[in-house]
């Protein structure tokens, strides 16, 4: 019996394609994928996810997105409000800084998936981690790759964290 | 926030944990304490630790902290989700060899304030809806560049702190923020939603008045494309400029506004759309013509003052290239690859008649981002479609609009060519074979260069010829071929060239234009070797070489 409180944590699943991933992907890449997705953790009340612009945070499906299309519920954690910022904001100083993004290899998942593990000790699902290998897999995806890892996501709608210097 | 740090809460559990702890141990465990490795994660770093799983955790911080050079206080571990307290030892928790704990560094002077300063300048007042209107709508009224004189507006719709932040703002700088704003993804994506740009525009009021006074500008307005085009342009200000600065614009040839429409009809709306030049209007109009992405070209190659017949003047298009020269800057989408195979689906193909410029686009110039929408809106990228396209009632609106496009463009033929991975892995395989060839063995380029004009090598007036020739014949087909990758385009086009137009590269001028050549004699052109000399400069077109004669006789 703990004295300490359990909050819970989610993963709220988006599917940026909006169906077009699996209506258009067997025909495209010759295999069928469900979604393109992109996750955030919700705790504390708060969104998190990762972009082009760093970390950001804003209320539950407060993102341009809209509602997520999937919730997953990954676990709860003890990790206080106050740690889980602290922890956020070494991370995106370190590990997880705008610039670092990469569709393929550092996205929104990776972060997700950090993040879910660092709370709660499981990683997201696999399908969504599996995604990018999925799509290089493919000729299809192979030769749009350099155009593929141009491309920079950032869901309109948070904030992010800051240093006080932190406007590029 | 009514949670403390756990060391606070430590007196309350401490006694029922050490009563635990006293009656567990003895029975619990009755193994001799073992050494595991254990790997501590920071967001920086990491490290592998080598303790005795029945180290308590406060001695383990001990060790941690000297390791990381901070104080014992400053450090929270968190394993499996769970806050590791200081009197547990590492085998309760469960931490076995080679498993990971996460350690929390707090920093000295407290936790981070909360989230706060705005992503970007003015981002944060896009999230909602209202926002965005006011951004927009006050630009809607003037041209876009003065739009920074509104930016502080909409601010107070904000929450106070980010209203404090924006205020500070110096106005001079607020250009830059406005530059950045334009290019930054969120804008960009946005400025990709027709829907809600489009709505945006009508719901302002001038729009609204000047709909009633002029009703090719509802036209214009519910024409998805180009609202989509005008936003686009609205999007690279390098293009922009140099469009405006052209004072040898041509008018567009056929009326885009209708003949009824008066001379400042469309001066009207440039207003609102920032000005953009008639020219351009002329070039992305009526998308049922063919394709659309041809006109558009047809309105930027009209830059160079070319006419719209296939004409050999380079020195026109010569200004052409320095306008694609001017890169946006931080577009997220650039490449040379997709514009060329834009390019290559234009059914009539201007370009072949102008190497010089197929050249200079297909080696590595960055392309307006509007080249790439266009090819976003190809229902065929779906790649790209998943990631930027909004909604798919945008999608269906698309194929409601242009369905003679999408007949053209042969969907399932090409596609479901492409879904068999094998041919397209054999298609890269083949134009693996063509590059190293042309690497390993220069010396049979010339015999390469029919195929090797797709890659871009077209410095061969022979090639062109041959090229366009094989590329008329395939046209058709050629027009089908809407692909993603650049590379399989051109081999496939080139293949074409093989199969179709192999005997006829191989013959000599005077047997391929002999049709051209009697047309000439019987118009009275007498001189054999002039009108040989004319047709192959034009590559037989024969009007073109009457032109070209008639200059030569005149001079």
């Amino acid at each position: 019996m703990e004295p300490t409180n359990l909050y819970p944590v989610k993963l709220y699943v988006y599917d940026l394609s909006k169906g077009l991933a699996r209506r258009l992907s067997p025909i495209m890449l010759g295999k069928q994928l469900e979604g393109i997705w992109h996750t955030s953790i919700v705790v504390h009340k708060d969104e998190f996810f990762f972009g082009s612009g760093g970390i950001s945070s804003c209320p539950p499906g407060g993102t341009l997105l809209g509602p997520p299309d999937t919730v997953v519920e990954v676990g709860s954690t003890e990790v206080t409000e106050e740690i889980f910022l602290e922890y956020l904001s070494s991370l995106g100083e370190s590990l997880f800084r705008g610039e670092a993004y990469n569709l393929f290899e550092h996205n929104c998942n990776t972060f997700s998936n950090e993040v879910a593990q660092f709370l709660t000790g499981k990683k997201i699902p696999s399908y969504i981690t599996d995604l990018p290998s999925e799509v290089l897999s493919t000729p299809f995806g192979q030769a749009l790759r350099p155009l593929l890892d141009s491309i920079q996501i950032q869901p309109p709608g948070g904030n992010t964290f800051g240093r006080p210097n932190g406007q590029s | 926030m009514p949670h403390t740090t756990s060391k606070s809460q430590v007196p309350v559990p401490v006694q029922m944990a050490q009563n635990g702890q006293t009656s567990r141990q003895p029975p619990g465990k009755d193994v001799s304490p073992s050494i595991i490795r254990v790997l501590v994660k920071t967001p920086n770093a990491q490290e592998e630790f080598v303790v005795s799983d029945d180290t308590t955790v406060s001695q383990f911080k001990e060790a941690i902290s000297t390791q990381f050079k901070c104080n014992v206080d400053q450090l929270v571990l968190v394993f499996v989700g769970r806050i590791l307290k200081d009197q547990d030892t590492l085998y309760q928790r469960g931490i076995l060899d080679g498993y990971t704990v996460h350690l929390v560094i707090k920093s000295k002077n407290g936790p981070p304030p909360q989230p706060s300063g705005p992503h970007g300048p003015l981002l944060m007042d896009l999230g909602p809806r209202e926002g965005i209107g006011k951004v927009v709508g006050n630009g809607g009224r003037q041209p876009i560049i003065p739009i920074r004189n509104t930016v502080p507006t909409p601010i107070p719709a904000s929450e106070p702190e980010k209203a404090k932040a924006q205020s500070q703002i110096p106005q001079p700088r607020t250009a830059e923020r406005m530059a950045q704003m334009l290019e930054s993804p969120v804008i960009q994506q946005l400025l990709s939603n027709t829907e809600l740009m489009r709505q945006l525009i009508m719901d302002h009021p001038e729009v609204q008045q000047l709909m009633k006074q002029n009703p090719e500008v509802g036209h214009i307005l519910d024409n998805s494309e180009i609202l989509r085009h005008t936003l686009d342009l609205a999007r690279n200000p390098a293009m922009m400029q140099e469009m405006i600065q052209r004072p040898d614009m041509p008018r567009p040839p056929e009326g885009f506004w209708g003949n009824e429409t008066n001379p400042g009809g469309d001066n009207a709306l440039g207003r609102n759309y920032a000005e953009l030049p008639d020219s351009l209007f002329g070039g992305i109009q009526d998308p049922l013509r063919e394709n659309l992405f041809t006109e558009f070209m047809h309105g930027a190659s009209s830059l160079g003052g070319t006419s719209h017949t296939q004409s050999q003047e380079k020195q026109d298009s010569k200004p052409m290239p320095r306008v694609l020269h001017n890169p946006p800057p931080g577009h997220p989408l650039s490449g040379p690859t997709p514009v060329a195979a834009a390019m290559d689906q234009c059914p009539s193909c201007h370009f072949q008649d102008d190497p010089q410029l197929l050249e200079d686009l297909s080696s590595g110039t960055r392309f307006t981002g509007s080249m790439l929408q266009l090819l976003v809106q190809n229902p065929h990228l779906a790649a790209q479609m998943m990631l930027f396209m909004g909604s798919p009632q945008l999608y269906e609106q698309m194929r409601q609009q242009l369905p003679t496009i999408l007949q053209q463009m042969q969907l399932s033929d090409l596609l479901l060519a492409l879904a068999n991975p094998k041919a397209s892995q054999a298609l890269l395989q083949i134009e693996q074979g063509l590059q190293m060839l042309s690497t390993e063995a220069p010396a049979l380029l010339p015999w390469l260069t029919p195929y090797l004009w797709g890659l871009g090598r077209s410095g061969f007036p022979e090639a062109t010829a041959a090229g366009a020739q094989s590329k008329e014949a395939s046209g058709p087909q050629g027009r089908g071929k809407t692909d993603t990758r650049y590379q399989p385009l051109a081999i496939l086009q080139r293949l074409q060239a093989l199969a179709g137009g192999y005997s006829q590269q191989m013959q000599p001028p005077e047997v391929r234009f002999r049709p051209q050549m009697e047309r000439l004699r019987a118009m009275g052109f007498r001189n054999h070797n002039a009108n040989l000399q004319a047709l192959i400069a034009t590559e037989g077109d024969t009007s073109a070489a009457v032109r070209r004669l008639k200059r030569s006789q005149a001079s």
